[in-house]
């Protein structure tokens, strides 16, 4: 008799793809009945079984973590895709009939000339040469050709599809710059900021000409503020009074909408509209009528080939030869947070329209802006450059606030009066309108007097920043990691051991300290790249950049020193097998956030090592990595 | 519920009465129905290839014109539900791909996420999803997309024809994920 085989005695466990598919009801139902049968009567695939359902159920959960908001998910955008679909309907039936038909119908034509030309030969080839030649002259082949009505509804398509997400707002920057073809002259006129909402049906804007002058309203259509918006921007004694009064008189604002553009090449009805490919945009050229009263020779739309969003407006004039361009440096959505709320409140709202000549409706109260939101003013470097002449730009929480009617804000938090009364004595010589707002911890009633930072991605102050091992927690077990190593190296033969005790807290406490000086440093460093950004600075004058710059080089010299004095201290203790093996990990100039990660990093790993904590690291490769960050640092 | 609505949709799409759909009116109500009620779970899954629900929605309206350019055509579709997925798998990979560089890559899109994300949640929320975001990194980009369409709902068969895989290669794909997965918590 044959022995029964291996497998029929001991059936094999089920593979982890046949658990998973089992469990999923995906095999044949041959496979499903043995696999049942196999696992009701196996402990082990069982619980594999258990432990693959169990995997599913954590997938689940983080699959549901990493969801958007029921509320996106929930809104319905069935409204919006119907008109985009019709849209795309009407654009698809204007479009040319299959490339197949359209071979066919040109063959069946060519077919019945030929015949009749074929016998003239050298006549066909002369005219076959000339045509090629003019083709060459007169086109650009390599231009992909459109419609320029194609384009613009593809770019309405674009705009229909980013209107504000519930719980966001789009913001929109608009620069407005005059080109002086004749002198070949470029001159920035000022900005536009358009912030609209998701919540309510309102828009929020802010023009601001480079001499400083700004208005901002919040309201239903921009057009209702369109003369006092235009003569902000277009405020430029070299602007053609005719063009300004021209565009007030028709409400028109370059708000960046296909609409806006529309209507302001309705007006000039000067012949068929141009679009050609040229680089990565499409352009499109709509010429205006002779002797137009706007002096428009013809406006200019530069969309982008790849997704259709508009990027500049352009308005040629006639008579100077100039080039009026609107171009949209940045286009986003952002949340909806209780600075930009304040923007659509009901008691902000600007009720009455401004009407030709008058002023601009104000909000109420001035509210900060975001940096993205504003630019930046000689006052303000001023103002920035006092408050860093005091330190208060080294940790505490001191905020510069742009402010929408154009003053500045200076509020926040500090430790004592006496440091308040510092602040504001720096603050006595700074020029233009500004309010000081600073407060001690026992005036503040709940913290809502104070607003959020004006930049939301360095809003983390260092010192509600810091690290875990500085909380306080229970030391029973605890030691600081170095200690020993410290202890061997102040020790001397015949001191007492409280006396060599006293050096190591001593040599700890600097160099904890000096580590959160290092931090600090470069967190200022980081804001003052934020606060003065290029975009934020442009059109100052060099001397005011110069002073942005030296408090620049003020936070260098000092992050350069102070890691200097670190490695110093440190090099002793290290040994000479890590000083030298770090020698050569120097780097070049660090931009802003990578130093402030490199100096968080080594305030952490001066703290872990030099504080007390249950958690010992390992020393050696703290104290290499710590050395090679302070190297970074400091070169 | 839905489910059904979808089997009843795809048989209106069938070939008996592609004559009635001519009428581009008719067909656009059919396309905007379906986009009611395919667009959470579509949105949801390209959601978790781009990374915002801004990109996400546009894609997904994007494959549903594709789906009405489609059966302007008289073109078939066999299963419309594995058909869309197919089209917004493919418009969502073509886009985190065109961003490419330039634009933060998927994983460090997930990290990403975890750090602007929270900013207001407590950091018992930060620290689950930074677990969550590590475990999902350790899957490669096919386990990925196989456990995220299998948690649609898509069967195997469904899963291979969206992402152009054998059924038990969805299989393998499928275990070696959960196992990465449940590893890597």
């Amino acid at each position: 008799m044959n022995a029964p085989s291996r497998q029929l005695l001991i059936p094999p466990h089920l593979s982890d793809e046949k658990l998973v598919a089992y469990l999923d009801a995906e095999l044949s139902r041959a496979e499903m009945d043995a696999a049942r049968s196999h696992v009701g009567s196996c402990w082990s695939c069982r619980s594999r079984a258990a432990e693959v359902q169990a995997g599913i159920d954590n997938f689940l959960r983080a699959r549901a973590e990493l969801m958007p908001d029921d509320s996106v998910l929930a809104d319905s955008r069935v409204e919006q895709f119907r008109q985009r679909l019709a849209r795309h309907a009407t654009a698809a039936e204007a479009e040319l009939p299959p490339l197949q038909e359209r071979i066919e119908d040109w063959g069946s034509r060519f077919r019945g000339q030929v015949a009749g030309v074929f016998q003239q030969r050298q006549v066909v080839l002369a005219s076959v040469v000339v045509v090629c030649l003019l083709v060459a002259m007169f086109t650009d082949s390599l231009n992909t050709r459109v419609s320029a009505d194609t384009v613009l509804l593809r770019a309405e398509n674009y705009e229909t599809s980013h209107l504000p997400e519930a719980g966001k707002v789009t913001r929109s920057l608009v620069r407005v710059d005059r080109l002086d073809h004749k002198n070949n002259v470029q001159k920035q006129l000022g900005t536009l900021t358009l912030v609209r909402d998701s919540v309510s049906p309102l828009v929020y804007v802010s023009a601001r000409s480079v001499s400083g002058e700004v208005e901002t309203a919040t309201v239903k259509d921009v057009k209702e503020v369109a003369t006092p918006l235009l003569h902000v921007l277009l405020s430029d004694g070299n602007v053609a009074s005719s063009l300004v009064q021209y565009l007030s008189s028709q409400q028109w604002v370059p708000d960046f909408s296909v609409g806006e553009f529309r209507q302001l090449a309705q007006w000039g009805i000067g012949g068929e509209a141009l679009a050609r490919r040229q680089g990565g945009n499409f352009e499109l050229h709509y010429p205006f009528a002779p002797n137009h009263p706007s002096g428009i020779a013809e406006t200019l739309l530069q969309v982008d080939a790849r997704d259709y969003s508009l990027t500049s407006l352009s308005i040629f004039t006639n008579g100077d030869d100039s080039e009026y361009r609107f171009t949209r440096t940045s286009f986003l959505a952002e949340p909806r947070t209780s600075e930009v709320a304040r923007l659509f409140a009901p008691g902000e709202l600007s009720k009455t329209p401004a009407g030709p000549g008058r002023a601009l409706p104000e909000l109420r109260r001035p509210v900060p802006l975001a940096y993205a939101n504003s630019h930046a003013t000689e006052a303000e470097v001023s103002v920035a450059e006092a408050l860093h002449r005091v330190d208060a730009c080294l940790g505490e929480e001191v905020y510069l606030f742009p402010m929408s009617d154009g003053s500045l804000l200076v509020q926040g938090l500090v430790d004592s009066g006496a440091r308040r009364d510092i602040i504001r004595k720096a603050l006595k010589s700074a020029t233009g309108p500004l309010r000081v707002e600073v407060y001690v911890p026992r005036e503040l009633k709940n913290g809502s007097e104070l607003y959020p930072s004006p930049d939301p991605s360095v809003k983390e102050s260092p010192s509600g920043n810091s690290s875990p091992s500085a909380t306080l927690a229970d030391l029973s077990g605890a030691t600081m990691p170095l200690h020993d190593t410290l202890y061997a190296h102040f020790y001397k033969p015949g001191g007492s051991a409280e006396d060599v005790n006293k050096q190591v807290a001593l040599f700890s406490n600097e160099i904890v300290t000096l580590a959160r000086q290092t931090f600090l440093h470069a967190w200022a460093l980081k804001r003052l790249d934020r606060e003065f950004s290029p975009e934020r600075t442009s059109g100052l004058p060099a001397s005011v950049l110069q002073k942005i710059e030296q408090m620049r080089r003020d936070h260098d010299h000092w992050i350069s020193t102070i890691t200097h004095r670190q490695t110093d201290m440190l090099s002793p203790i290290a040994g000479p097998d890590i000083t030298s093996s770090v020698a050569q990990a120097v780097a070049g100039r660090e931009s802003s956030d990578t130093l402030l990660r490199l100096a968080q990093e080594q305030n952490d790993l001066v703290r872990s090592l030099f504080t007390t904590s249950q958690r010992i690291p390992e020393t050696t490769t703290s104290l290499t990595r710590l050395m090679v960050v302070l190297r970074h640092l400091g070169s | 519920m839905a489910q059904e609505h979808i089997l009843n949709l795809s048989r209106v799409f069938g070939a008996e009465q592609t004559e009635n759909l001519r009428k581009s009116q008719q067909l656009e109500d059919r396309i905007v129905e379906l986009y009611a009620t395919m667009r959470p779970s579509l949105l949801g899954y390209a959601y978790h290839v781009v990374g915002s629900t801004g990109d996400a929605e546009d894609l997904v309206q994007s494959a549903f014109l594709k789906l009405f350019d489609q059966l302007k055509r008289n073109a078939k579709i066999e299963n419309l539900r594995s058909w869309l997925y197919r089209v917004v798998h493919n418009l969502a990979i073509d886009y985190v791909r065109r961003k490419g560089s330039r634009e933060a890559t998927q994983a460090e899109w997930l990290a990403l996420r975890n750090l602007t994300d929270t900013v207001h949640s407590a950091e018992h929320d930060l620290i689950q999803k930074q677990r969550i975001a590590g475990s999902l990194k350790a899957l490669n980009e096919r386990e990925r997309h196989c456990l995220m369409l299998r948690a649609e709902g898509l069967s195997y068969v469904e899963i291979g024809d969206v992402l152009g895989l054998s059924q038990k290669s969805v299989s393998v794909y499928l275990a070696r994920g959960l196992k990465k997965f449940g590893g890597a918590r």
